[in-house]
């Protein structure tokens, strides 16, 4: 007993102590903080477009006005004269996308023929150009959806009719985990969250690096304790403070989620334990280690889906804490889960956590027995 | 006239000692690969091991079949046909029909699948009654990326149901098939999605993160080498400027091979570098050279192996974030924009996208090579004068009391 917190303390005060622990931590705080702000907007707004309106019509000005309308376009009022210009807007990115209204637009539409509407959009980054598309999609087509209200009713129907028959089926839309559908709450949580495993995966690192570390299992033992304690902290700081600066908070409640960070802390620090009895090389392992950490990012899942990944990399994936970590905390963060949802996530990291112990202890057995049969060669 | 020989001579005399001891740091720093492989696999692995494992988790380039289950207690043709419609879609995949919504639901929450479409009863017979009928959605919008592909298919299918549904009220009224189609969603939209038609994600994010990728390459080496030295020889304290340049000069080969890797062997196999390859090597290894100043700095604090990776592990991730490459610079708030504007990965990533989407004319590059040059050599003083000045502070007092 006396080891273990012996162990506790020492790697408690190496942490509060040295200075590089302290940088570690502050750089955990000032880059969680900076990667909050990056998405503070949370939508992307006033993506600038430029509208070539040949018609100058009641019907092209209005569907000016609603393309300025839209929450994620501003109209810049650029000129556009030529297609050498309009190409030169887009390829040094002064402008989003351009929307042009040829002259015929209104005469088509009044003859019964489809009025036509160029929209060129630069998708070379593919958040903004599918943003832009979307927000002038939305804006012809509600244009669209006037005109052909307005037929109707001069072919007769009344009252709503007409628009029942423009949109028959209507679509009530229910957006999960991200009803805003806000980018800072795709990214933010698991960009956090992946610096504090980094962290811990780091700290966890330096508890089996000869030196100055706790020496024997008990005093290791005690040293992961003062880490997972750390990490703990550390993650209840980011759920209380980061978040909540961007308006998140998380809706099951701290319990699910305090849970999650808990058993993630602790399947990475048996991941480094593991890795460390694994490879013989201690520098080696944590290289292998922090490599491993560093892509657990890309691997959760949480911007390409895992099933999108070659098969090998599925497993991978299935094999990082990290992953049913994010997966976990996006069910419990942004939806009312009930409780047992959170075990369900906390069940498997448990799994990995179990199988890194076993593979870790079978590599510590081999070891011992291989220095047994050397050493009665030796003799 | 010999008062300026002097001079001169003196001054040639300092250069070739900087030159001496600039070529003895870049022997030393080889003859430290040759002793240390855990500092040559940090200069090989990170270029080779890397790029190979994101360009592989990416390969499929698009999000496709995302996961939807069906509740349809219409079980009408016209539900059945929707259904149809959105399983032929190249985004969606119905997994399977449930009997209840709290099934359906359940699969949602735990992210078996990332779209729910309930079909009430009374939704085909309230459309031959000429009201709206209602379907109700539930989308997984954790992952926009997800989002976007299920949703976006799902209103395409929709909205093509309703234009067809819509067809035929004017059927009714006596119009000809082709005047019904013409009045039919009067506004067209012609689109032109320019530079990167796909949309695909992979040839969009990955060149990025190489770059990125290369950037800690270079850093981690340069801060791990130096750890190393000062391990190894822990009276010589802070390593000098000429040490630290060296060090640059011996692994630059290594920078050149990750950056020829990355972008003339990767990128090209998997389809991502654009028409300009060669274009591409060029702009890594800008970035690689604007990059070592910092590298120097960071490798002038560390004191062992060990710190180099715990400094510099948790930055990648924001650096990429914040330089602009997918969420624009000015959407950010000013300080962040600030502190991305200062960092040679900004106009790096800025310029990379342009070259492997648009173009490599310089009129369109232009500005941000000479953002990255600026960028460099800003750093470049910025080394000099602090690795310089810590070295005067701290080592040459140590020196001077040495040799008293």
């Amino acid at each position: 007993m006396r080891s273990l917190l012996a162990g506790f303390g020492l790697q408690l005060r190496r942490m509060v102590s040295e200075r590089r622990y302290r940088v570690m931590l502050l750089l955990l705080v000032g880059l969680s903080c900076v990667g909050a702000q990056i998405y503070r907007s949370q939508v992307l707004r006033d993506l600038p477009i430029a509208v070539v309106d040949l018609d100058n019509s009641s019907l092209s000005r209005r569907l000016r006005f609603f393309l300025g309308s839209m929450r994620e376009l501003r109209l810049t009022g650029e000129y556009v004269g030529s297609q050498e210009q309009a190409r030169d807007a887009l390829a040094t990115g002064r402008i989003a996308s351009i929307v042009v209204i040829p002259s015929s637009f209104s005469s088509d539409i009044k003859a019964g023929r489809k009025g036509e509407v160029l929209v060129a959009v630069d998708m070379s980054n593919i958040l903004v150009g599918k943003n832009a598309h979307k927000a002038i999609a939305r804006a012809v087509g509600t244009l669209g959806a006037g005109v052909q209200v307005t037929t109707l009713r001069k072919l007769g129907v009344r009252g709503d009719g007409a628009l029942t028959a423009t949109v028959p089926v209507v679509v009530d839309e229910n957006f999960t985990f991200n009803p805003a559908t806000n980018y800072s709450v795709y990214i933010v949580p698991g960009l956090v969250f992946f610096l504090l495993h980094v962290c811990v995966v780091v700290l966890g690192a330096t508890i089996m690096l000869p030196g100055r570390a706790p020496q024997g299992f008990l005093g290791k033992l005690g040293a992961a304790a003062a880490v997972w304690l750390t990490g703990m902290l550390l993650g209840a700081g980011l759920l209380a403070v980061v978040l909540p600066w961007l308006q998140m908070t998380p809706a099951s409640g701290a319990t699910g989620p305090m849970a999650l960070i808990g058993a993630l802390v602790a399947a990475d620090l048996v991941f480094v334990t593991a890795a460390f009895s694994i490879v013989p090389d201690a520098l080696t392992a944590m290289e292998l280690t922090v490599m491993v950490a560093m892509l657990s990012l890309m691997l959760s899942g949480i911007t390409w889906p895992t099933d999108m990944f070659p098969d090998w990399l599925q497993q991978a994936s299935r094999w990082l804490p990290f992953t049913p970590f994010a997966r976990g905390l996006r069910a419990m963060l942004h939806h009312a889960a009930p409780g047992q949802d959170a075990w369900l996530w906390v069940g498997e990291m448990a799994r990995q956590a179990a199988v890194f112990a076993l593979l870790g202890a079978a590599a510590e057995l081999t070891r011992t027995i291989t220095r047994h049969v050397r050493a009665r060669r030796v003799a | 006239m010999m008062a300026r020989h002097l001079i001169v001579s003196r001054h040639l005399t300092h250069a070739l000692a900087w030159a001496r001891s600039l070529a003895g740091a870049v022997t030393g720093e080889y003859a430290r690969l040759r002793r240390h492989p855990s500092l040559l696999m940090v200069l090989l692995a990170v270029p080779t091991i890397y790029p190979v494992l994101v360009a592989s988790l990416y390969e499929r380039n698009q999000v496709v079949e995302r996961p939807a289950v069906v509740v349809d207690q219409d079980n009408s043709a016209l539900s059945r046909r929707l259904v149809m419609d959105l399983d032929a879609t190249q985004e969606i995949r119905v997994l399977r029909r449930l009997d209840s919504l709290e099934e359906g639901w359940s699969q949602v929450r735990r992210q078996q699948a990332d779209l729910l479409i309930f079909v009430p009863d009374d939704f085909s017979r309230r459309i031959k009654r000429r009201e709206q009928g209602r379907l109700q959605l539930w989308v997984n919008s954790g992952n926009m990326l997800t989002y976007g592909a299920a949703y976006g298919a799902t209103t395409a299918v929709v909205g093509q149901l309703d234009a067809d549904l819509g067809r035929e009220v004017f059927l009714r009224r006596g119009m000809g098939t082709a005047a019904s189609s013409e009045r039919t969603a009067p506004v067209a939209r012609v689109d032109r999605l320019l530079f990167h038609p796909t949309g695909a994600y992979g040839a969009f994010f990955v060149p990025g993160v190489l770059l990125i990728v290369m950037q800690q390459a270079v850093l981690i080496a340069l801060a791990f080498s130096a750890g190393l030295q000062r391990e190894t020889q822990p009276e010589e304290g802070r390593l000098s400027y000429t040490t630290l340049l060296g060090k640059a000069l011996a692994q630059a080969p290594f920078y050149l091979g990750g950056t020829w890797f990355m972008a003339t062997v990767i990128l090209p196999r998997f389809g991502w570098s654009g028409p300009h390859p060669h274009a591409l090597l060029a702009l890594f290894a800008g970035f690689c050279l604007a990059t070592i100043p910092i590298g120097m700095i960071l490798a002038n604090l560390v004191r062992d192996r060990f710190t180099a990776f715990q400094l510099l592990m948790l930055a990648s991730a924001p650096i990429f974030l914040m330089s602009g490459f997918s969420w624009p610079l000015d959407q950010m708030p000013p300080v962040v924009r600030a502190i991305a504007s200062a960092l040679p990965s900004t106009p790096a990533l800025l310029a990379l996208r342009i070259m492997t989407m648009k173009t490599i004319e310089l009129r369109v590059i232009g500005p941000y090579l000479i953002w990255l040059a600026t960028a460099g050599g800003v750093w470049a003083l910025l080394s000099f004068v602090v690795i310089r000045r810590s070295w005067q502070r701290i080592r040459l007092p140590r020196l001077t009391c040495a040799r008293a």
